[in-house]
């Protein structure tokens, strides 16, 4: 076997099976619109839980967000309010409501029936889609401790792909006993895929359980030749965590009037015999009760299985489920019956509760408490204001209708000649905001997109429901022509060291509402250094934080570089590296004092952080009284990593442990560099 | 606009820096992927998560580092988990795809070599399916990608001598396979 023939054999196949047009871009183009709200990075496990419930409600609801930001620490914003630059437009348009389109239909009505052990079965419906597949079933006689187990679901000769958890709710606490069961994993026809609808025989078999687990029999149902319907992936629920190098999967859940269950899998490290303890569940209806519930520990005993290599155990929960909406699932310890400990944190969110998963077609099984997804035919949409610089446009607008909970969803910006601008959007209610005023604000890509002068173009806002179908029903056209107020520009070619390290302030643009500051420095090492989050500017009694930083110049990166990163500027040094960064605040129209501090030089935090470099840091910050560990999930539809803080010092923030944390890591180099420079705008 | 403009556009939060690298790298990475899910669709799956991700943490990435390299890390990372979680989902035996093997084309050499070359391509093939999602990334890595083991070490952020020893047992089981074919 020579290592040529190999590689020429690998090339001819991958060659043969995967032809030259691929093109994934549609596809990735379309998920990474839905991907874009779950990608987190978030520092804090309140936070970080917090948000994912309520991503993962999004996801439930099918609703598509634009960002929405908060503006309250926006000094330039709140300026050019207060002075009136701000300007009052006050127009008002009546929305097109836009085209509905027809909801796939992925939901068969079936009703066949069986009984088995004094028990009848009747299969009510399936839902077929690629992503998500789902079935509805009732039962008589499920009486005498009887019950149902994980069912198992197959499709003739293809074969689910990505299994990504699965969950059985069971509504047995009155007869007939109803439940839905609910499985994410791809069942595609590989070969067909994108060229026809792929088609399948669908074969169900649902345990039933005597009082003791112990299966008595299996209802099997089959039903022929029923179409797959193509669709996004559907979720939120994280089916896989990482913690400090070990990963564990929630391979299912199953829910009742008294219990949870869920099977929790790892593969044991060094193939020890690793048992979990006491994992921990909290079941709440709306995510911001999830601070205040106290979690349940599960019953001592977890009965295990183990397979290939992988350990499963089965937790049970003594809770009842029937109206919770988000389960929020905790393993912190392993431990070997010879006394060793393991400790992590292995957290699950599932905000798709099977029992409380709405399928198109199939009525609620509970009183729906979400808003209307019809837009009410007398609604008008006011644009307010309206202000223009060339590094943001922002625009106070209000929605009035006799429907409650209307939001803007989304805006856009056409020019003179109608083409679309590539810009950011941020939409927000101010805290002093009457209901239905919204401030939207537009960020071009780059500055130039925004010429200074006059702009003369269309705004549009998609206008929609919190919880509809759709983020945008109705759209609201406003024709456009305002001042874009240039910015004003110094080059105090300032240079400060601090800390060893020598920084340029190379040039300073600043625009009544926003300031963009050119720096360059020399790296304390070579990695991907930038300037720290905690920098800020003030000028005259403002101060403004850091927006954005972009990237400019590298001289260890030159043969690499972009031969003109920003049309008009030059790196001003040979040797560092060159970033432009934005802050939130900018002149007032008259002579004042720039102060910028830069706090201190960052590395990005990884997302992942190879083991032994973990362990390290973690021992130097027990040494300080912290306990934490670094988390890693996936979820359908989408992930995170972040820190977790066990404990910590009294009096200790939490940004001071991650402080600490990334002093301990070396991503993080101490400043600072404080630039003092007058302007005369 | 190049690789690095890309990049820095992502940075910036900008999806169209995306639409650049999938262009450049998508059809090596489905193949890639492919090598080791065996199954066009879960390729494609792979490689769309490896974007996705790629996109998600860009912020991390230092552009003094290779891009390619660091993006088909997360394309074999992506496809090594897709294999293992299809092994345990799937009754064991069933081939997911094999209909690759139909109309290989004629490549411009002697109809003899050929033969040979598809034969051993066959054999090379179904020998891939007996080695673990793991061991076909490292053969995947160290013969189609061309990646050292040095590389694939620092990639995988294993020691040199575990690369060492994954690739050596990787070959022994394939050569260990490819003897069985050949006799039957």
């Amino acid at each position: 076997m020579k290592d040529e023939s190999i590689r020429k054999s690998l090339e001819a196949i991958a060659r043969q099976s995967i032809l030259e047009n691929t093109n994934l871009w549609p596809s990735l183009a379309a998920r990474l619109e839905r991907k874009e709200t779950l990608s987190l990075n978030i520092k804090r496990r309140l936070v970080w839980t917090i948000l994912l419930v309520l991503l993962g409600l999004f996801a439930l609801t099918g609703v598509a967000y634009a960002f929405y930001r908060y503006f309250n620490n926006d000094a330039g914003l709140q300026s050019i309010n207060n002075t009136g630059l701000l300007a009052t437009v006050n127009v008002t348009a009546q929305p097109t409501p836009n085209p509905t389109a027809t909801p796939p239909a992925p939901v068969t009505a079936i009703g066949d029936s069986q009984t088995l052990a004094g028990v009848r079965l009747t299969l009510d419906w399936i839902y077929l889609m690629d992503g998500q597949q789902a079935f509805g079933f009732s039962a008589n006689g499920l009486v005498s401790g009887k019950t149902l187990g994980m069912p198992e679901l197959s499709f003739g000769r293809l074969i689910p792909d990505q299994y990504r958890g699965a969950g059985l709710a069971l509504k047995d606490a009155t007869q007939p006993v109803s439940g839905t069961y609910v499985v994410n994993q791809i069942v595609r026809d590989s070969a067909s895929f994108g060229k026809t609808d792929t088609r399948s025989d669908v074969n169900i078999d649902i345990p039933l359980l005597d009082g003791t687990g112990q299966v008595l029999n299996t209802f099997r149902f089959s039903v022929k030749d029923e179409l797959i319907h193509a669709g996004p992936f559907v979720g939120g629920n994280i089916y896989s965590t990482t913690a400090n190098g070990l990963e564990m999967d929630l391979d299912w859940v199953r829910l009742n009037s008294k219990t949870v269950q869920a099977r929790l899998c790892f593969i044991p490290p060094d193939g020890k015999d690793w048992r979990l303890v006491s994992p921990t569940l909290q079941l709440v209806t709306d995510p911001t009760q999830l601070a205040s519930v106290t979690p349940v520990p599960a019953s001592p005993a977890m009965p295990i299985t183990d397979e290939n290599g992988t350990r499963c155990q089965v937790a049970t929960f003594p809770v009842s489920t029937q109206a919770a909406q988000i389960f929020f699932l905790k393993a912190a310890k392993m431990v070997t019956p010879a006394g060793e400990t393991l400790q992590g944190d292995w957290t699950f969110n599932w905000n798709q509760l099977p029992g409380q998963v709405q399928f198109p077609g199939i009525a609620p099984l509970e009183p729906a408490s979400l808003g209307s997804d019809v837009i009410a035919s007398d609604m008008t949409v006011t644009l307010e204001k309206a202000y223009a610089d060339v590094f943001r446009m922002v625009f106070v607008v209000s929605i009035k209708s006799s429907q409650t909970g209307l939001v803007v969803s989304n805006a856009s910006l056409k020019d003179a000649s109608g083409a679309e601008l590539n810009n950011g959007v941020g939409i927000n209610s101010q805290p002093d905001d009457p209901p239905g005023r919204f401030t939207v604000e537009l960020d071009p890509i780059n500055e130039f997109e925004f010429a200074a002068g006059q702009f003369k173009g269309q705004l549009t806002l998609d206008i929609g429901d919190q919880f509809g179908n759709s983020s945008s029903q109705a759209q609201a056209h406003f024709p456009l022509d305002i001042p874009v107020y240039p910015a004003i520009v110094f080059d105090p070619m300032q240079t400060i060291t601090a800390n060893g390290v020598e920084m340029l302030l190379q040039r300073v643009k600043i625009t009544p509402s926003f300031t963009k500051a050119y720096l360059c420095f020399q790296k304390p090492t070579q990695a991907d250094w930038g300037i720290g989050s905690a920098s800020t500017l003030k000028i005259g009694e403002d101060t403004g934080t850091i927006s954005y930083s972009i990237f400019l110049f590298d001289s260890e990166n030159i043969g690499n570089m972009p031969k003109n990163p920003e049309p008009g500027w030059i790196a001003p040094v040979q040797t560092g590296h060159c970033i432009a960064a934005g802050f939130t605040v900018g002149h007032h129209g008259k002579p004042e004092t720039l102060i910028l501090n830069i706090a201190g030089l960052e590395q990005s935090a990884p997302e992942v952080i190879p083991a032994d470099q973990l362990q390290a840091v973690r021992q130097k910050l027990l040494a300080q009284g912290i306990d934490m560990d670094w988390v890693t999930s996936s979820g359908n539809g989408g992930g995170g990593g972040g820190p977790v803080i066990n404990t910590k010092p009294a009096g200790m923030t939490d940004e001071q442990v991650m402080q600490l944390f990334y002093e301990a890591l070396g991503i993080d180099y101490p400043g600072p560099w404080i630039f003092t420079v007058a302007i005369n705008p | 606009m190049d690789e690095l403009g890309a990049i820095q556009r992502m940075k910036s939060g900008d999806i169209g820096g995306l639409e650049l690298l999938v262009t450049k790298y998508q059809l090596r990475a489905v193949r890639t992927a492919f090598l080791i899910t065996r199954d066009a669709a879960q390729a494609e799956d792979a490689v769309q998560e490896a974007f996705l991700q790629t996109y998600r943490s860009i912020r991390h990435f230092d552009p003094d580092r290779p891009f390619a390299a660091w993006f088909m890390r997360s394309v074999v990372n992506a496809a090594v988990k897709i294999s293992r979680k299809s092994a345990r989902h799937n009754p064991a035996g069933l081939d997911p795809d094999d209909s690759w093997w139909e109309g290989m084309p004629a490549d411009a050499e002697p109809v003899e070599g050929q033969i040979e070359n598809s034969e051993f391509q066959r054999q090379l093939w179904e020998s891939l399916q007996s080695l673990s999602p793991h061991q076909r990334a490292a053969i995947v890595q160290r013969y189609y990608l061309d990646m050292s083991e040095k590389e694939i070490a620092a990639e995988l952020e294993a020691a040199p001598g575990t690369v060492k020893w994954l690739l050596h047992a990787a070959r022994r089981n394939l050569r260990a396979l490819l003897s069985e074919r050949t006799k039957k």
